[in-house]
């Protein structure tokens, strides 16, 4: 998979912004981005180590606008771990 | 900042520097210029940034939650900085006023020349006013009292009478002041416009109503007798569709009533008051009453004028600053006395049709006489050592607590200390006004001399500009002078 394609966005949130204390950032990726992809990509863009990445899909909640039905686009998110000491400026120019 | 001679020291503040500048004083104020080290900014950026964190949603965050650069990112650091600002300049202005020894008499106005990378202030601070006393010891207002007459006091036991007055039926023809019951018609233009049946008529001169003239015409109608008149109506007059037109009148009067007073006696005069059983005692008590009248005018009269004249003969700088903050406290005042009313400013203005700057001119004068009124009080008050002592405050507190104790609205806690010595303050002005009242109204040896410095000038100067060659025989008039201004 194309590097360019894999990180969509960081996730901040109250529980992301505790994780990053222990060296973990979490990031939006591409439905199709695989753990290696990812841990690539980070390391590429933020030229940092990636000791580890955990992944989770999110499924779309089912939505009713009027009449219609549909489906909320499905997403995945990336637990990046970093190796120890190393950090990501995240919210630079975020 | 640009180094001045006098300035450009730094000192410590807590473990913070303020460095200030101290511009030009003017007109009892001072600019002080206020370089604000980035610790202390820093230090309020904290604090505005758990504000707005606790008031913004943040999404992602519960509210509060959100951390400094995710809330500073999602408002913006200005934002931010304005908040940190707005605690920032009270403390900043206060503790460089501390720093420089200066005391301010009202809110400091303050302008931010500078925000990024570094907070200066401007602040003008209004220093407090000075006065200096003019010479007071020579104030003098003789005002007698006004003596109660004989008049005023039969006119006051005439009013009593006159209150008391009963109407009696009486058998003649219609005289002035005189109560009358009468069915009349009145047409103007073939309109009608008064029809009454046994309505009550007090036949006075004076009464312009329905038009004047009217009770005039009534006069001489026996009782049971009808009467047809015209009256002219003047041109003027207030019932536009009356004006100028010619009312006719017919008139039936059933019954006239005289007006009579009631014989002065004591059983008459007795409940009036407390120990009133006679007549004797009715017009000394009336007499009492207007003398002591007159004498608390006598006092109000004299305090308003050796004030005046104290504040005349000192000299005052105050600074324009306080003084509008004096003006917004009066205005502030009439705001809410007006409120209490359920009338708002603008009514207020279209009513006494004054415009809103006018209003605010006027309240700047009151606020500029009230400081100087009170200025003069307290320079007098230290310059003659007045001070109220312990007890005389304890005495006013208490008297201060019975006065409202029978009202039902908030109790004024007087306990504490800042409350005493706003007694003691007043206390202090009222022993004052004491004191001048007393300079004013002795006949010492200071009186004398004044006069006398004053009468020989003038003598003087009339004599030199008589005849210069005179002045040694001028000289040798001066005793006389003085005897006959001692008279």
């Amino acid at each position: 998979m194309n590097i360019t394609d894999v990180l969509k966005a960081p996730v901040v949130t109250e529980k992301s912004t505790v994780l990053q204390e222990g060296g973990k950032y979490v990031f939006k990726v591409d439905l199709r981005a695989s753990k290696i992809d990812i841990a690539r990509a980070i390391e590429k863009v933020f030229n940092v180590h990636v000791k580890s990445v955990n992944t989770l899909k999110t499924h779309g909640k089912m939505k009713t606008y009027g009449r219609n039905r549909f489906k909320q686009p499905d997403t995945k998110k990336a637990i990046v771990t970093l190796a120890s000491g190393e950090s990501i400026q995240l919210f630079e120019g975020a | 900042m640009q180094g001045r001679e006098n300035t450009g020291y730094s000192v410590q503040f807590g473990v913070i520097c303020l460095k200030v500048t101290q511009g030009e004083t003017n007109d009892r104020q001072t600019v002080l210029h206020i370089e604000v080290d980035s610790a202390l900014v820093e230090q309020h950026m904290g604090r505005a940034h758990q504000r707005v964190a606790a008031r913004v949603n943040v999404p992602g965050f519960r509210k509060g939650k959100a951390p400094r650069r995710v809330v500073e990112s999602f408002v913006g650091k200005e934002y931010l900085l304005e908040e940190a600002l707005e605690s920032l300049i009270p403390a900043a202005v206060s503790a460089a006023v501390e720093q420089e020894g200066l005391k301010a008499s009202a809110t400091p106005r303050v302008s931010v020349v500078e925000r990024d990378p570094v907070v200066k202030i401007d602040a003008t601070i209004p220093l407090p006013p000075v006065a200096t006393l003019g010479e007071y010891a020579s104030i003098r207002f003789d005002d007698e009292i006004e003596q109660v007459t004989d008049e005023q006091v039969e006119e006051s036991v005439q009013r009593l009478t006159e209150a008391n007055a009963s109407w009696n039926d009486v058998d003649r023809p219609v005289k002035a002041g005189d109560l009358i019951t009468f069915t009349s018609r009145g047409t103007a233009d073939d309109n009608t416009f008064m029809d009454q049946t046994d309505a009550e008529y007090l036949a006075d001169a004076d009464n312009p109503n329905p038009v004047p003239g009217f009770s005039a015409a009534l006069v001489g109608i026996k009782p049971g007798e009808s009467k047809s008149f015209s009256i002219e109506v003047p041109e003027d007059f207030s019932r536009a569709e009356l004006a100028g037109k010619t009312a006719e009148f017919e008139v039936t009067v059933a019954s006239v009533r005289e007006k009579s007073l009631p014989e002065l006696t004591d059983e008459l005069v007795k409940g009036l008051g407390e120990g009133i059983n006679t007549v004797a005692d009715l017009r000394i008590r009336i007499r009492e009453n207007l003398e002591a009248r007159a004498t608390q005018a006598l006092r109000e009269s004299l305090e308003e004028k050796v004030v005046d004249e104290l504040v005349e003969r000192s000299t005052f700088e105050l600074s324009p600053i306080m003084l509008e903050h004096e003006a917004e406290h009066i205005l502030r005042e009439q705001e809410q006395a007006l409120a209490r009313y359920n009338i708002s400013f603008d009514q207020y203005l279209a009513q006494t049709g004054q415009s809103a700057d006018e209003l605010v001119a006027n309240a700047t004068q009151t606020a500029e006489r009230r400081v100087k009124r009170t200025l003069v009080m307290d320079k007098l008050a230290e310059s003659e050592a007045l001070e109220p002592t312990d007890a005389e405050i304890d005495a006013e507190i208490e008297s201060l607590n019975a006065e409202h104790a029978g009202h039902d609205h908030e109790q004024t806690d007087y306990s504490s200390d800042e409350a005493r010595q706003s007694v003691a303050a007043v206390l202090k002005r009222r022993k004052a006004v004491d004191r001048a009242l007393e300079i004013a109204q002795t006949k010492d040896d200071t009186a004398k001399s004044a006069t006398k410095k004053a009468t020989s000038k003038r003598k003087k100067q009339v004599d030199a500009a008589e005849d210069s060659d005179d002045s040694v025989k001028a000289e040798s008039d001066e005793p006389d002078v003085v005897e006959a201004s001692n008279e």
